[in-house]
């Protein structure tokens, strides 16, 4: 999704579950998060009356649906929301995606389906979960910040095809990439050691 | 968002995204620049066939079912307006069958929607690839065709002239062609001549000398074998003929070969299609006969050694090379070129031939042809310390005086001097050097290789 408007200010984060994990991964998430990025990083809760979009048929949530939904709830200035899913999330002509935000959009979406390792028939496994899941919300963060997809596997922005890929690819912004976003993303992201 | 990424092949594509949704061109286009690729939509086809000529792409995705004109008739419409844009199709479950006929029509690919992002991902990488090869392959057969010596026989003679003017007229067609001539004379330069001028040039010229091999040897060589044919049949093996797919296959010696062989050859030529020794299924092959021989094969047809029906099968387009001793006017400029070929390859600076020189090799009736030139301007540039070859440079069989070298005084030095002079006036056939010799094949083999001896490389003439 292409940009919309100037980058967020990244005053701080707002952690929104909806039909979240059985582990309930947010209280973790938001303190990870918040010491990563050097940023407030607070739960919130959705309206009782959220409605969830669907795509007909195939059980899964419609992200970019959602992603509108969620940039239309309203928030504090300078927050940046960050939707967390336990469903599946596909699109019209995509099955599936992993996350998903627009480039100066205030809010993005990430879904734990297929992060979780039980998805793949494996057996759970909360640190990975964990891992991948930062590690995905750090790349949509890095898409709402208006930075594209890198070249550069040490990068987090480099494109992730599969859950594989999504390990192996870096966890922090690579310099180019932190050059481009938002002063309060990308020092944090710079400075803090590897290693989710 | 997280998923594929095209640019992972190292190329930002101009890529046209064609489909009348308006949300499948925003999310595809979208993603596709996120991508670093740079991205143009079109809602129809005739809007697409607008921008197409406007712009140039490397690739575009398009929708199969479009109102008005679809995306067949767009694929179509597109390979007459860019013949070069590489096209993916992309479609829905219902009409996986139309993606096919697409395929057919010369689409790169197609997609199924919902599309897995990895299958794009990959699916736009190999495009990149397989455009990137097309082009490197396109500038590589410019400069191969800017570097092909158009016809490598030199020769200003009425004959030769003939001989290039039917080369030139039969390498347009995918007539068979029996070549005739002497030791020398250039026989496998007139194929290599043949296959270099005919659309057949970019496939292989696969060259068999039929007469140095063993009749079971040459059958493996030209039909191959399939595993465990025979004793030591490792591994399946590709046949000649089959190697020539597409290409030329030159049969060189084609009267040595046996009785066996003739059979087994005349069926290839008549079915295109060969069955490996040890096999059961015939494999189709589509190849370009030039044979070649300096006997007589009407000869042997009449003395019964030679089948009749195969001889008409090769003799479809007789080329004669004449012998250089009928052709005297040839040997200045043969010998001028063979004596740029040899100093090039000595890095030698590339002297002159004196007018003395001229009429010596001229006055030679060159028994080896084009072959005993080549060698005796190879030694005349070896013993020239001037700036110009004279008639005493070149050996004395040559000018008309006695033999240059020395005879070799040692048993070894004259029977290794006797074999090579077999050989080469049995046009390096072991088998008639042997009968010659009256020695069997093996014993010649064994000596050759004691010797190491060598076939010398074809000559022009």
């Amino acid at each position: 999704m292409r940009a919309e408007g100037p980058p967020p200010a990244f005053a701080e984060l707002e952690l929104l579950e909806v039909a979240p994990h059985p582990e309930q991964l947010g209280p973790e998430l938001a303190a990870r998060l918040s010491q990563r990025l050097q940023l407030p990083c607070r739960l919130a809760t959705p309206p009782e009356d959220l409605l969830i979009p669907e795509l007909a048929g195939r059980n899964q949530i419609d992200a970019d649906r959602l992603l509108g939904v969620l940039e239309s709830l309203p928030r504090r200035s300078g927050s940046v929301r960050v939707g967390l899913t336990h469903r599946d999330m596909g699109h019209l002509i995509f099955t599936h995606f992993f996350g998903r935000a627009r480039h100066g959009g205030h809010a993005v979406l990430v879904s734990t389906a297929r992060l979780d390792p039980t998805f793949y028939g494996m057996t759970p496994d909360h640190g990975l979960l964990i891992d991948r899941t930062l590690r995905e919300i750090l790349h949509e963060l890095g898409h709402a910040g208006g930075v594209g997809h890198c070249r550069d596997w040490e990068c987090v922005m480099h494109f992730a095809a599969t859950v594989e890929d999504l390990e192996l690819r870096g966890d922090t912004y690579c310099p180019r990439c932190a050059a481009v976003l938002p002063e309060a993303l990308a020092p944090g992201a710079r400075e803090t050691p590897r290693g989710l | 968002m997280t998923q594929g990424n095209p640019t992972d092949a190292g190329a930002h594509l101009r890529i046209l995204v064609v489909d009348d949704e308006t949300i499948v061109r925003e999310s595809l286009g979208g993603w596709l620049k996120e991508d670093g690729h740079d991205v143009t939509v079109a809602d129809s086809a005739s809007q697409a066939l607008h921008v197409v000529a406007e712009s140039t792409f490397d690739l575009a995705l398009i929708d199969i079912k479009m109102p008005k004109m679809d995306g067949l008739e767009l694929q179509e419409r597109l390979a007459e307006a860019a013949p070069d844009l590489t096209v993916i199709i992309m479609t829905a479950y219902a009409s996986v069958e139309t993606a096919v006929n697409a395929l057919k029509a010369g689409a790169y690919d197609y997609l199924v929607k919902p599309f897995d992002p990895d299958e794009l991902s990959h699916l736009i990488r190999r495009a990149a690839e397989f455009r990137s090869l097309s082009d490197e392959n396109a500038r590589l057969r410019e400069s191969l065709d800017a570097a092909r010596v158009r016809s490598p026989i030199v020769g200003v003679s009425r004959a030769m002239r003939q001989v290039h003017d039917l080369i030139e007229d039969v390498a347009k067609t995918d007539a068979t062609v029996l070549v005739r001539g002497e030791s020398g004379t250039g026989k496998e330069l007139v194929a290599h001549a043949i296959h270099e001028a005919s659309g057949r040039r970019y496939n292989p010229l696969v060259i068999v000398h039929c007469g140095a091999l063993a009749e079971g040897v040459l059958e493996s060589e030209l039909f191959g074998h399939e595993k465990g044919a025979f004793t030591g049949a490792q591994h399946h093996h590709k046949g000649k003929f089959e190697q020539a797919d597409g290409g030329t296959i030159f049969l060189d010696e084609i009267g040595e070969i046996s009785a066996k062989v003739q059979v087994e050859l005349l069926r290839v030529l008549e079915e295109r299609e060969v069955t490996r020794v040890g096999g059961k299924q015939a494999i189709a092959t589509d190849f370009r006969v030039v044979a070649a021989t300096n006997r007589d094969l009407q000869a042997l047809v009449e003395e019964g050694t030679f089948r009749e029906d195969l001889f008409y099968r090769l003799n479809v387009v007789p080329i004669v090379i004449p012998p250089l001793r009928d052709r005297p006017e040839d040997i200045p400029a043969l010998a001028e070129h063979f004596l740029e070929r040899v100093c090039s390859k000595m890095s030698r600076k590339v002297p002159t031939l004196t007018p003395d020189a001229v009429e010596v090799l001229r006055g030679h009736d060159w028994p080896g042809n084009g072959r005993e030139l080549l060698n005796a301007v190879e030694r005349a540039v070896v013993f020239c310390k001037q700036d110009a070859l004279r008639p005493a440079d070149f050996p004395h069989y040559v000018t008309g005086g006695e033999a240059a070298a020395p005879p070799a005084r040692t048993l070894a030095g004259m029977e290794r001097a006797h074999i090579v002079r077999m050989l080469d006036e049995a046009d390096w056939n072991v088998s008639r050097a042997a009968a010659v010799l009256e020695i069997d094949r093996g014993t010649l083999y064994a000596k050759i290789r004691k010797y190491g001896l060598e076939r010398p490389a074809a000559h022009e003439g």
